[in-house]
């Protein structure tokens, strides 16, 4: 298997291909699955919020922001406002109280509040939304995110040779797209992942490639060596700020903030993002205007800095040079928050074509070797850890996506740690899925959990238009785009997940099995009655 | 080359030591090219010095990833180690050259 240099370019790259795919092939998958997901993070955000109507009068809901944190906080050290926008619920005022000797630092969720369309402060669920899909494909969860970043780069450069090594290996890179044989077992699995990796295949060398920028600074700690040799001296000449302002201690009355963010979005010359307000009602207030990311390709967005008490402009952010340009965009290519909606959309499907890939993959590993073990029967122990381990992760992952979704639903408004327990019950039933493919046959695994999880899926949209005020046809009806496509999608995803179970419930294996007749009931039940796990 | 070539057939031994050394030139061989590259880069190209060590970066992951499908690619383990050896030493080189002079610090 070594003696790759016996052998020609593209064989010694087909082994790089398959090794380095499959090595954290489980994590990647669950990167580019949650990834995808965080493309629609802001819908989510307000799709996980029924309660709240959406932004009409952005200028109104930063008016109640400042309101708010004028009586809530008016001597804090600095505050922090995310922007309402049309696809948002409302604004995230948030809080840093004065440095006070003994006192224990607070913590942030305890200093933060939602301002809802009307500009007051909402009565919403306890959830993390969207954002926790955006976290989770970097940071992961129940773990310390530096190692999580790590995991997760050494997977993504995997990802990388996986991709290349891919290419070379392909001889008919175009024919192939156009091949698609159904119903053959392996050649059906190869051209799936033929075509949902060529297909996007631009999409995939971009994403990795700009989702390793993203951590490069962290990936690349020597490479400032040379030029930076003081710590943190990187990012002051990447970034540099305006010189430091004592606090007066004089009580001074702050701007009105909507006409500094007004003014601010004239001059920066796109919409704000974020208003972030230092020493509130101090002679020395200073108001920094941020340019939103979904105004312009690079992430590097500039700023603007007001005096707070006259209103008068004290600083921008100069301008950032070609190469510095250049890594923001890729940034900001990766997060696609300058995107519209159809460019979102494409964004979507084909992070839903990487996610395939990635799975077809893994699932083409297996099947290609099954048919080459001595006894299909009794599969040696690699082959055996790499089935179920595929059934764990990729039929698990979906199902605590689903599952996530109704706790957002059910569980109690009042539950303390609620946001925190939307998160535990994916990871419940993730683990629930591990804990049945060890025990169980993956191929009743693959029917069980992809048929419970579209149905979980689909019965979504249903359950909004019975117990919500946003449900399908109101979302539709009021032009609701946002809300009503999650509704859509969870019921297209639905379908296509327990279109998936019925056809992996009917499959027959090519090679005799010797419990044929615990698998014969299964190919000719309804997929209905497979949606219970039996055990 | 295809003498060893023919070694690394014969025994299973060889067999493995040809795939250990090719996965240390593919991970942390080709990791510390990657990072002398970027180095290097930021060290000799005409910009700004931090434009310059944003060019590096943004390299570094490419030249990673080559240096993992070099070390499959390879005649043998062995060759794929000295091959990112001479080129991890000309970015080293290449720093010491820039940086001699005290022009950049």
């Amino acid at each position: 298997m070594s003696d790759l240099g016996d052998k020609g370019f593209r064989q010694s790259q087909a082994f790089l291909h398959t090794w380095s795919g499959l090595l954290l092939g489980w994590v990647l998958f669950a990167v580019f699955a949650a990834g995808t997901i965080a493309y629609y993070r802001e819908g989510l955000n307000r799709w996980m919020r029924p309660e709240l109507a959406r932004v009409e009068q952005p200028e109104k809901v930063l008016a109640g922001a400042q309101r708010f944190l004028e009586g809530k906080a008016p001597d804090a050290k600095s505050w922090f406002i995310t922007m309402p926008g049309a696809t948002s619920y409302g604004a995230q005022a948030s809080w840093v109280p004065q440095v006070k000797e003994g006192a224990p630092r607070a913590r942030r969720r305890d200093n933060q509040a939602t301002i809802d369309a009307n500009g007051e402060p909402a009565k919403v669920r306890e959830t993390r939304g969207g954002e926790f899909f955006y976290r989770f494909h970097f940071d992961l969860y129940y773990m310390p995110v530096i190692y999580a970043r790590w995991l997760v780069s050494v997977a993504a450069l995997l990802m990388l040779v996986a991709i290349l090594s891919g290419i070379v290996t392909h001889k008919k890179i175009f024919r192939d797209f156009f091949t698609l044989r159904r119903g053959k077992s392996q050649r059906s699995w190869l051209d799936g992942h033929n075509a949902t990796a060529v297909l996007a295949l631009p999409f995939h060398l971009m994403i990795t490639y700009t989702g390793l920028v993203t951590l490069a600074v962290m990936l690349l700690p020597w490479a400032t060596i040379a030029t930076f040799p003081k710590e943190g001296a990187f990012f002051e000449a990447l970034y540099p700020e305006g010189e430091a302002v004592e606090r007066t201690g004089r009580p001074a009355p702050l701007v009105d903030l909507t006409a500094i963010v007004r003014d601010g979005e004239a001059r920066l010359g796109g919409k704000a993002g974020y208003v972030e307000v230092a020493d509130p009602g101090d002679a020395a207030a200073r108001v920094t205007v941020i340019r939103s990311g979904s105004s312009m390709l690079s992430s590097r967005t500039p700023h603007i800095t007001y005096d707070g008490v006259t209103g008068k402009v004290l600083r921008r952010s100069p301008e950032t040079g070609a190469a510095v340009v250049t890594a923001g965009s890729m940034i900001g290519l990766h997060a696609g928050r300058y995107s519209s909606d159809w460019l979102r959309f494409l964004y979507f499907l084909c992070g839903v074509a990487g996610s395939v890939m990635v799975a077809s993959g893994m699932v083409l590993w297996t099947v290609k070797r099954r048919e080459k073990l001595p006894d299909p029967t009794r599969p040696h122990f690699g082959f055996k850890l790499v089935e179920r381990l595929n059934v764990a992760a990729i039929g698990g992952f979906p199902l605590g996506v689903a599952v996530m979704f109704w706790a957002n639903r059910l569980l109690p408004v009042e539950m303390a740690g609620r946001a925190a327990w939307e998160v535990h019950c994916l990871f419940l039933a993730w683990g629930a899925a591990l804990l049945l493919s060890i025990v169980r046959k993956p191929q009743h695994n693959w029917v069980a959990l992809l048929g419970l999880t579209g149905a979980l899926l689909a019965a979504l949209p249903v359950y909004n238009l019975i117990a919500t005020e946003r449900g399908l046809i109101a979302t539709i009806l009021s032009g609701d785009g946002v809300l009503a496509g999650i509704d859509i999608g969870l019921l297209v995803f639905g379908a296509a997940f327990l279109a998936l179970a019925r056809r992996v419930a009917r499959h027959k294996p090519a090679a005799p099995r010797v419990r044929r007749k615990a698998v014969a009931p299964a190919a000719v039940a309804p997929v209905d009655a497979q949606l219970e796990p039996a055990e | 080359m295809s003498a060893r070539g023919n070694a690394a057939a014969a025994s299973p031994w060889r067999k493995r030591g040809d795939m250990v050394l090719r996965i240390l030139a593919a991970l942390p061989i080709g990791y510390a090219v990657a990072t002398l590259w970027a180095i290097a880069l930021s060290v000799t190209l005409p910009m700004r010095p931090e434009q310059a060590t944003t060019v590096g970066m943004l390299v570094a992951f490419a030249i990673c990833a080559v240096a993992a499908m070099w070390a499959f690619a390879a005649k043998s383990g062995w060759r794929a180690v000295w091959v990112l050896a001479v080129a991890g030493g000309v970015a080293a080189a290449l720093t010491w050259i820039m940086t001699r002079g005290g022009g950049v610090a």
